[in-house]
């Protein structure tokens, strides 16, 4: 028996011994001199590192490059040699913890290394409850971060009223997180890999509203001036590297190279929908300034410094283009904001070719605390942004809010977890279907560094369908099926139309570099003034949902081309290709007037038709030999002199109106051809699989066309 | 002055009985000789009839009918016994016979030929009957019954409801009627009414497993989720090879969030009828419920060798086809499924096919 009692008292001792902080004394470890000795040595290596190695940082918050102690990375190797020597150490304990927590990756280990360091001595450091409180928080242990939060604000009561605030607001963030993860976004988050992401760090991706080209940051060994930094120097400045979408996979990234990249740091920050300009951010020595280049041809111009509405004295850090280009959001950390950094909103200036005074984007939006990575999207009126200050999960979130009718933003609205995390998560740009978006962010299965990820939005969960039969009358032996009524899904996508395509000279299929005109047909005004590029002859144009667009394309020695898009305010995401072959002034050329129209089942011309007669008008004008033939044509529905009729009488009301504005009436002829020049024909038409198919069809056929005759 | 008195006793499969030629027949003087001989002969007929001899009853009424050719009973009786043994063409010309001898009287005759016209699906020629069955008996309930059944099946439930109505007005133990009016209220929704029916129509008659199945079906609806399963479960042990009651029961746990109970019961009306397309598409969509992709993908791939027109076959595939990344495939589902209709297939190519 007293074998035994010998035993437990040993063990107990043990166990109180293992409960105990114990020092680096020499005088504890004299039966292991060497051993000790070395582990003291890592000890003092591990403490300089952790108290004096500084870090030039930029500091989101002030827009200011600054020192920090860097102890997380490099202290953290010796701190653990010697915690292997001596585990029960409270002091070290609390020091890995904390480098942990700093860490770019394993912050889960913070965790037991801070709850030891509380075991074996609960006064190891005043703010071990709050360095706990992250740990948790990190590692989404809510409750028990919410548990050290609070004890550690009873020790910080009435002393300290700034850190009570930041004490509460990660309570707040908790408190949020635990409902974010209960209800999480159908997503597919998925690392971009090869050849998008290396072993440096990428981010910051931005991408062409049609998503074919992608341009991102990055600090590689490819970096402009990366040949002349000391050898065995890692921390390469930031440049842009481009990557295009061909057949579905993306190119290996290319330095976008002179007059884009310097051997400073040279970052994104927006891209115009169609991919014909951009914003870069450059930090002119610490200032941080936006800058602006065209791509002219296939060359990109020198950046050029945006005008003083945008950069100021302070720092300005990100931007994003409206769908028209005639609006630009920006974020600046100017006096006079809410806060730090505020998102901001000019618009373009027709009269002085430039950007107009900057408006604070307002309290609704803008908080007290930062907001960054400002992006509009190409509908027009939702706006991403990332925010410490709206509710988040912890650091940066992404928010959006909307653009209502009456002209005010709404709540903004936090796009949820795993999108957000407890981690700082910017650089958020979403495609135009609203379908995928991209976002950089550290993971374990990263490739070392920050990488860039794809976000699939796979939105509501899609119900299912299910069938059932009953033996509904009793007099019927056969079951009848259950009417099925299909369970109501959210429109996830976004309601806009891409519109994209070459503009090309018809005979030569050459690209043309011409002047693209979007007008509301309805209420007459333009919308936007484009160019198509002048090497590819691309364009592309964005089209929100709701409106009736014409589209006008000009360019010199050339018929103009109109083109018609009503796109009602229910039509769901499309993207639509359409490629523009512009044809000659010469004898025989002839074009559909797509903006014409006439009331039902009449010859009357209405309202909205009179701006393409105009634009005619004008031709004649500026060719006062050409005559043409101006004829209409009807769709294959109704009896045949019927639509012959109808037909002569519409082209004559057009012929009247260009007769009416002075253009004399032995240059033009009417001619109605009803239905005898159908473009779809109706055995094609019976093919289509949609009822809307065959209305676009037929309405395709109903067309108002002109054709030179002489010249 | 010879009064005979008889009854004609025809049971009728397809309901509780025919309508009866049980009038007197009188017979009087020396131009009645042949009336008196035609009465013996459809006396007689009416006996073979009784004892079950339906051939030879048929042959007394035919010469009855020789000898008095205006014999509208004997008439009547014919096309009885030619309606039960589904000659309905036949019977329709003895019917035609009694309403032109007698067109105001005969209510049965109306509605037996509107019987035999809805047999033949000759819809309005039926609806014309029973109609006309109404206005000369308004107390008939099985031409209400009936004539509920097609303003039914023409998507008319309000109208269907009122002649239900009717007929337990006047047969208030009329089970089949209870029933069909609470799958009318049903499919307007009315789910409390549909069930507060099913249930009258239960206490009429217990044993009948449909009508179990079908109460099972408006509890569901009424998301009553363990009443509905425990009127299946009845449904069941009334009929052990009820797959439809299965599969009903199998929605109701799925709606209920039992994926691993529905599919059991899905399975179990598999085993019942292994050419059952529906609880294949519904035990794929429980598949995908517990996260079963694959197994999701394989159910819907054997409801459509059963069914290649199942639409909600390829709108599930397409859903799970869409968690295994397979991005392609799932987008072809979608349009396939738009294709046969199903307007959120059209939907889902829009939002996920970009």
């Amino acid at each position: 028996m007293k074998k035994y009692i010998y035993l437990f008292s040993i063990l107990f001792c043990a166990a109180i011994v293992n409960a105990q902080d114990v020092p680096f004394d020499k005088k504890i470890f004299k039966e292991q001199k060497d051993a000790y000795k070395a582990a003291k040595e890592q000890l003092d290596i591990g403490y300089d590192l952790y108290d004096v190695i500084p870090e030039t940082y930029f500091d989101i918050n002030t827009g200011e490059y600054k020192t920090r102690q860097v102890y997380y990375r490099e202290a953290l190797t010796p701190l653990f040699n010697a915690n292997k020597f001596n585990p029960n150490n409270a002091q070290l304990n609390y020091r890995i913890g904390r480098c942990y927590i700093m860490n770019a990756v394993y912050k889960e280990e913070a965790v037991p290394h801070l709850e030891k360091a509380l075991k074996l001595n609960p006064n190891v450091s005043p703010d071990i409850q709050y360095h706990l409180g992250i740990a948790y928080h990190i590692t989404m242990k809510f409750d028990k971060a919410i548990a050290a939060f609070e004890k550690y604000k009873a020790v910080l009561v009435s002393k300290n009223p700034e850190e009570l605030v930041d004490v509460n607001k990660r309570i707040e963030e908790c408190k949020f997180a635990k409902v974010l993860i209960t209800k999480p976004e159908r997503v597919f988050i998925d690392n971009f890999n090869k050849p998008v992401n290396s072993k440096y760090p990428e981010y910051g991706a931005i991408i062409s509203a049609d998503e074919s080209i992608m341009m991102f940051t990055s600090r590689r060994n490819t970096s402009t001036g990366a040949d002349k930094m000391p050898e065995g120097s890692t921390d390469y400045t930031e440049d842009i590297y481009i990557t295009k979408k061909v057949d579905g996979k993306w190119t290996t990234p290319e330095n976008m190279g002179d007059p884009i990249n310097t051997e400073g740091h040279d970052a994104t920050t927006a891209i115009a929908p169609d991919a014909q300009s951009m914003i870069i951010y450059i930090d002119d020595k610490g200032d941080g300034n936006l800058y602006e280049c065209k791509l002219v041809g296939s060359t990109w111009s020198k950046p050029k410094k945006m005008n003083k509405n945008i950069n100021t004295k302070a720092h300005e850090s990100s931007a994003s283009y409206s769908n028209d280009g005639k609006t630009l959001y920006f974020v600046s950390n100017k006096d006079g904001g809410f806060g730090h950094h505020d998102m901001y909103v000019t618009n373009w200036d027709a009269t002085l070719m430039d950007w107009g005074p900057a408006t604070n984007l307002g309290p609704t939006l803008n908080t007290k605390y930062n907001e960054e990575a400002v992006l509009i999207h190409p509908d027009g009126k939702t706006l991403y942004f990332s925010s410490q200050g709206h509710k988040t999960m912890g650091g940066y979130d992404i928010f959006k809010s909307t653009l209502g009718d009456d002209g005010k933003w709404s709540e903004p609205e936090n796009i949820g977890y795993p999108i957000n995390s407890i981690d700082d998560d910017v650089f958020f740009v979403i495609n135009a279907s609203g379908r995928r978006g991209y976002y950089s962010s550290f993971k374990a299965d990263g490739n070392g560094e920050k990488d860039i990820y794809k976000i699939t939005f796979l939105g509501p969960e899609k119900p299912l369908q299910l069938k059932s039969e009953d033996n509904l009358l009793a007099s019927i032996a056969k079951p009848v099926s259950e009417k099925v009524i299909e369970k109501q899904v959210d429109a996830m996508s976004k309601r806009i139309t891409i519109l994209k395509g070459v503009v090309r000279d018809a005979e030569t299929l050459k690209p043309v570099g011409a002047e693209l005109e979007l007008i509301d047909i309805e209420e007459n005004v333009t919308l936007a003034v484009f160019e198509s590029n002048k090497s590819t002859g691309k364009y592309l144009v964005s089209l929100p949902s709701g409106k009736n667009y014409g589209l006008i394309v000009r360019e010199e020695g050339y018929l103009f081309h109109s083109e018609n898009f009503n796109i009602p305010g229910t039509a769901a995401y499309q993207e639509v290709e359409k490629n523009i072959d512009l044809k000659k002034i010469k004898v025989g050329s002839a074009i559909v007037l797509k903006n014409i129209f006439y009331d039902y089942n009449k010859a009357t011309l209405r309202d909205a038709s009179k701006n393409e007669l105009e634009r005619l008008i004008k031709l004649l004008t500026e060719n006062p030999t050409i005559k043409i033939e101006l004829s209409a044509h009807t769709d294959s529905r109704g009896g045949d002199k019927y639509n012959e009729q109808l037909s002569q009488k519409r082209a004559q009301s057009c012929v009247d109106f260009l007769i009416s504005k002075g253009i004399s009436k032995d240059r033009l002829i009417a001619k109605g051809y009803g239905e005898t020049l159908l473009i779809k024909t109706d055995a094609e038409i019976a093919k289509l699989k949609f009822e809307d198919e065959k209305e676009s069809a037929h309405q395709e056929n109903r067309r108002t066309e002109f054709k030179i005759l002489e010249k | 002055m010879k009064k005979i008195q008889s009854v004609l006793l025809i049971s009728c499969v397809c309901l509780s009985g025919l309508s009866f030629a049980q009038d007197e027949v009188n017979v009087g003087d020396s131009t009645a000789l042949d009336g008196a001989k035609a009465q013996m002969l459809y006396n007689t007929g009416i006996e073979k009839f009784n004892s079950k001899d339906l051939a030879g009853a048929m042959n007394y009424f035919d010469s009855a009918i020789a000898l008095l050719p205006s014999f509208d009973k004997a008439y009547f009786n014919r096309g009885s016994i030619n309606y039960q043994q589904k000659k309905f063409n036949e019977a329709i010309i003895d019917f035609d016979k009694v309403i032109e001898i007698n067109p105001d009287s005969n209510s049965s005759a109306y509605f037996l030929r509107g019987r035999s016209f809805q047999e033949l699906n000759k819809t309005d020629e039926a609806l014309k009957d029973f109609d006309n069955a109404i206005k000369t008996d308004n107390t008939n309930s099985k031409a209400y019954y009936y004539r509920g059944g097609i303003y039914f099946l023409q998507d008319k439930y309000k109208e269907a409801i009122e002649d239900y109505t009717n007929a337990v007005k006047n047969k208030s133990d009329y089970a089949y009627a209870y029933n069909d009016r609470g799958s009318a209220k049903r499919l307007l929704e009315d789910y409390p009414g549909a069930i507060k029916d099913y249930q009258k129509a239960i206490l009429v008659d217990k044993k009948l497993p449909f009508i179990h199945n079908n109460l099972g079906s408006a509890l569901r609806n009424n998301k009553e989720y363990d009443k509905a399963i425990a009127s299946y479960t009845a449904a069941i042990d009334l009929k052990g090879d009820y797959y439809l009651a299965y599969n009903n029961r199998g929605l109701a746990k799925y709606e209920k969030g039992d994926f691993d109970g529905a599919i059991k019961d899905f399975s179990d009306a598999i085993r019942l009828k292994t050419s059952y397309a529906y609880s294949f598409s519904n035990r794929a969509a429980a598949k995908y419920k517990i996260k079963d992709y694959k197994g999701c993908i394989e159910d819907c791939n054997k409801a459509l060798v059963l069914d290649e027109t199942n639409a909600a076959a390829y709108l599930n595939r397409g859903i799970a086809r869409e968690m295994l990344r397979e991005e392609e495939k799932a987008c072809d589902d979608w349009s396939k499924a738009a294709e046969l209709g199903l307007k959120n297939g059209k939907l889902f190519v829009q939002q996920s096919c970009n």
